[in-house]
């Protein structure tokens, strides 16, 4: 079921609660880690790997609604699904608007639970890899020298090498040569690909600001 | 207000036309009017004039003038009268006799008109006074009007008062009932969250087969269902411990006080009630607010029953005997509706109700009240129509 190592975890005061979710998901092959209360679960060292909360509404303290609101403003991504023991619609509409993966009413049944937390590892391992492959293109952008840089910036307007030598005060042999070194060291293979990595990482917009 | 008394007012002698001329005028026209007569007459009675229309000019010039104007009219009716009379003898001389006799009949004449004229005074007076009165009387009436529309409009503040009050009573009674079922559901949910979960973790492990797995969600189903039925003894036991407060209790006192509460309301609904208490009932140890709670659930019942009834006399009646074998019988009975037969087994049944906003918690309360007194609750159709309820209880000595 999992070919990496996913983290649920679970904040419930409820230990019975914790326990019966703890074997629930062992039985599925899942980790699980729990807590009894927020505090907690912030004072943890979550491992970088994929991971959801599923977060009891009733909470001693703050409400897991305002708990996630906090997650949300600290900007701590986690997909969220919401198990509660009195439910309401505008309690549901509440969680889910502010983008809780699933809103499930105790007692569930066990498959309502794990497709919710399947999604949700889903969700959270799709937002991991973009920001990977974003971090990535970061560190390759960091390779690129001031020139280099500069000479990208027009190049990804869309403007020819002539035009570029033109506006940097340069040769149109000297900008092809620039080209062909942030070709290879950003792993683009074509001016399309570059492009592409530009917008991704807003190069253009940060640079013309 | 004047006005009106003074034609209220009827007295004798009242002034009428003479009133309208000043008093003075008024004896000096007497006075003309006694001498036409006079003149008028002296062709009639030749030789011995009469004299009584210049007594009666006096007498009626003093009767409506006053003294004053007699006074006037005594002076010219005098000396005129006096000529008339010597004019008459023969010998145009005066005797002493006759000068006495007339003066005599003169100061008759003033003093009955200036009496008279007193009496009026006093009259006017008493008029004045009975005016007065009449107006005092007005007032008086006016503010008895204006108190007893305050006494009206106080009662109705009064009755809105006390709906307001019996209103916010029920509902912090269902608030608090709701919130108590709120936090029992849960406690229970919670533990019956984890079975439902470990209940379903045990059969994926039955499925794969790891019979040891399966062995430890079966055993956490058994520990969480144990741990509801925990719960469950605990809100049982809260309530029992609610009912342990035990104090001697007089049923009549207590009942005095549910009645007394209810009274407005009995009174309302035009309802008669009937009561026989035996005078030599027991103290009982019980929880008076609790059993209080009892009666006013039965007698509230029976006057929501009542308050369909219109073709008879509404009626309850409450007895209270001792019985025989050392408990108390309280029979609480109406004329009202009743209730329908297939409702009967299952009247004491919470949430089980027949009125359009009821929960069906009272019935149900009240059984666990008196049970939790060593008692019972019965309910049986009265006849010809109508509930009748009959609660025993211990008088004491054993524990329920």
């Amino acid at each position: 079921m999992t070919e990496d190592d996913a983290i649920v975890y679970v904040i419930d005061d409820d230990e019975a609660i914790r326990e019966a979710l703890n074997g629930l998901l062992r039985s599925v092959g899942l980790k699980m880690l729990g807590f009894s209360a927020p505090r907690e679960f912030l004072a943890y060292h979550r491992a970088d790997t994929p991971s959801c909360l599923v977060l009891d509404v009733r909470l001693p303290g703050a409400s897991g609604l305002e708990f996630q609101r906090e997650l949300a403003n600290a900007r701590e991504r986690i997909p969220i699904i919401f198990i509660t023991g009195h439910g309401d619609i505008p309690m549901s509409v509440r969680a889910m608007k502010a983008g809780a993966v699933e809103f499930l009413t105790k007692p569930f049944r066990d498959q309502d639970l794990l497709d919710a937390i399947q999604s949700a590892l889903t969700r959270d391992r799709a937002w991991r890899e973009q920001e990977r492959s974003l971090a990535d293109l970061r560190g390759r952008l960091d390779l690129l020298t001031e020139r280099e840089r500069q000479v990208m910036a027009i190049l990804v307007q869309g403007q020819l090498n002539k035009q570029i030598g033109a506006v940097l005060g340069t040769t149109e042999s000297t900008v092809k040569a620039h080209r062909a070194q942030i070709m290879r060291k950003m792993q683009a293979t074509t001016l399309a690909d570059l492009i592409r990595m530009a917008h991704r990482l807003q190069f253009g917009e940060e640079e013309a600001a | 207000m004047p006005s009106r008394s003074a034609e209220n007012l009827e007295l004798p002698f009242s002034r009428g036309l003479p009133a309208a001329l000043p008093p003075y005028a008024l004896a000096l026209l007497l006075v003309g009017l006694a001498l036409a007569a006079t003149l008028a007459l002296q062709t009639v009675f030749v030789g011995r004039p009469p004299m009584f229309p210049f007594f009666a000019a006096v007498a009626a010039a003093a009767w409506f003038g006053g003294r004053g104007p007699g006074y006037l009219a005594s002076t010219l009716a005098l000396p005129l009268g006096l000529y008339f009379y010597a004019a008459s003898r023969p010998d145009h001389g005066l005797h002493i006799r006759d000068l006495l006799l007339f003066l005599f009949f003169g100061s008759c004449a003033f003093v009955g008109g200036a009496l008279n004229a007193r009496r009026q005074v006093a009259e006017d007076g008493l008029r004045k006074a009975h005016d007065a009165l009449q107006i005092k009387a007005a007032e008086l009436q006016h503010s008895n009007e204006a108190l007893i529309a305050e006494m009206a409009e106080r009662r109705r503040t009064q009755e809105s008062l006390e709906h307001t009050r019996n209103e916010l009573a029920k509902v912090s009674r269902l608030t608090t009932m709701a919130e108590m079922a709120a936090s029992i559901a849960h406690e229970i949910n919670q533990p019956l969250t984890a079975v439902v979960t470990n209940a379903d973790t045990c059969v994926r492990w039955l499925a794969k087969p790891d019979i040891d797995e399966a062995r430890e969600a079966a055993q956490r189903v058994v520990r969480d269902a144990e741990h509801a039925a925990q719960v469950v003894a605990r809100v049982r036991a809260m309530v029992r411990h609610a009912l342990a407060e035990r104090t001697p209790v007089s049923l009549p006192t207590c009942l005095d006080e549910v009645l007394s509460l209810l009274q407005p309301v009995l009174a309302k609904q035009a309802v008669v009630l009937r009561q026989d208490i035996a005078p030599d009932l027991p103290i009982i140890p019980g929880d008076r607010i609790q059993l209080q709670q009892v009666f006013f659930n039965l007698i509230t019942n029976a006057l929501e029953s009542l308050s369909q009834v219109t073709d008879r006399v509404c009626e309850i009646m409450i007895s209270a005997q001792r019985t025989a074998e050392n408990t108390i019988k309280i029979v609480l009975r109406d004329n009202g509706e009743g209730f329908a037969e297939d409702v009967l087994p299952r009247l004491f049944d919470s949430f089980i109700t027949t009125k359009p906003h009821g929960m069906g918690m009272g019935l149900a309360i009240c059984r666990g009240i008196v049970e939790a007194h060593g008692g019972t609750l019965v309910a049986s159709p009265a006849d010809p129509s109508g509930a009748q309820f009959t609660i025993t209880l211990p008088t004491g000595g054993e524990t329920p």
